[in-house]
């Protein structure tokens, strides 16, 4: 016995012509096998509508922004990891760099004591220019101010000062009041 | 009315979620964790497994939301999310040999407080998983966004990144499939109560 078109039909989801329904009528009285099928495809489907939908255990929104938190953190936690290797990775580049050239320098060691001696004269010399020009200006104030204005100044600097201190100390330690 | 403004509310907390507000992703995971939830149980089978599946769809499509079209409905394509998530463990599961007799009984929290009434249910459970577990993966998937959740042809096609046709003609396989699984297992002691629950999952 033929079973197509008839065991398409059956399972078919969409909507079956006239002729088509009465064949597969007509088919399904004469063919145990197809029948079978039909009565087990619509138990099937009957057994999809009647189950009902199974719930979540409560709390399911709480535990998914758990959830979202631990994976930003463990984000975080990584690029953190990531950016510590980086950095170490450059620190360690320089160091080698570094070290190759102070290496490098070693080989003529005469050399480098003679620029570091170069160095530290000119920065003597920087400081005893500065040192000459202050002296040249303080003997120039001191020839047009006179005296009295030297202590008035001197006094205001110090007045200035210590109101500066005692704010500093009053803002920085708060008063207690005991009721 | 009110399904517009449903869906009114629903738009805005979109759009907030696709600027990265938390908050108002939230309130999309409270309103379709169910669906999201059951579609995930009817392809794993488990729980514990559902719950996780769950999550982590959620998860996936918060962190896409920036790639989420509006031109789709959010359902469609967060339970294609969760799909694809669920075909991808069921890969990556070890297949275990276990007669069909020997199948645990999954505990399944039904709100039912007549304890006949939850073994039946649970039972019922058992032989869903029974049936779906002889299907393949995207068979699996195409009979559950299907009658589960009355997804169309066109809507499983774009889920499951398959054409209309092959939709159809997954479909077909798996009816047969399960018809036959119906047959061959002896499942004809039960007899489903015939209230018809219409409802969708969604």
């Amino acid at each position: 016995m033929k079973h197509q078109p008839y065991k398409d039909w059956l399972l078919s989801d969409e909507l079956l012509s006239f002729d088509q329904s009465n064949k597969l009528q007509e088919h399904l009285m004469t063919c145990e096998s197809c029948r079978q099928l039909s009565m087990a495809w619509s138990d099937v489907q009957h057994l999809f509508k009647s189950v009902p939908l199974v719930i979540p255990a409560v709390g399911f929104t709480a535990r998914w922004n758990a959830r979202v938190a631990d994976k930003y953190h463990k984000n975080q936690r990584r690029q953190s990891w990531w950016l510590m290797f980086l950095y170490a990775g450059i620190a360690v580049f320089l160091l080698v760099y570094l070290a190759y050239q102070v290496t490098t320098a070693f080989d003529n060691s005469t050399q480098l004591l003679l620029i570091g001696i170069n160095q530290v004269t000119a920065l003597l010399s920087f400081a005893n220019a500065v040192q000459d020009i202050v002296l040249a200006l303080l003997k120039t104030i001191s020839t047009v101010v006179p005296p009295a204005w030297w202590v008035v100044l001197g006094t205001t600097i110090c007045f200035l000062s210590l109101f500066w201190f005692v704010s500093l100390r009053k803002l920085i330690f708060s008063r207690r009041i005991i009721l | 009315m009110i399904n517009s403004a449903v869906k009114d509310v629903e738009a805005l907390w979109l759009d907030q979620a696709r600027t990265g507000d938390a908050k108002a992703f939230c309130h999309l995971v409270e309103s379709y964790q169910i669906a999201v939830y059951n579609l995930c149980y009817r392809m794993l089978g488990d729980h514990y497994e559902a719950e996780d599946a769950a999550q982590e769809a959620f998860l996936r499509a918060y962190k896409a939301m920036g790639r989420y079209d509006r031109k789709r409905p959010f359902s469609t394509w967060l339970l294609s999310i969760a799909a694809h998530y669920c075909i991808d463990q069921i890969r990556r599961r070890r297949m275990i040999m276990v007669p069909f007799d020997k199948l645990p009984n999954n505990k399944i929290r039904d709100t039912s407080p007549n304890p006949e009434k939850s073994l039946i249910v649970s039972e019922d459970q058992l032989k869903v998983h029974r049936l779906l577990d002889t299907l393949n993966p995207k068979g699996k998937a195409a009979v559950v966004m299907r009658y589960w959740f009355d997804f169309s042809y066109e809507e499983i096609a774009e889920a499951l990144h398959l054409t209309v046709s092959a939709v159809k003609s997954r479909l077909h396989r798996a009816r047969r499939k399960l018809a036959q699984s119906w047959l061959d297992n002896d499942f004809q002691e039960f007899h489903p109560e015939r209230s018809y629950h219409e409802t969708p999952a969604l």
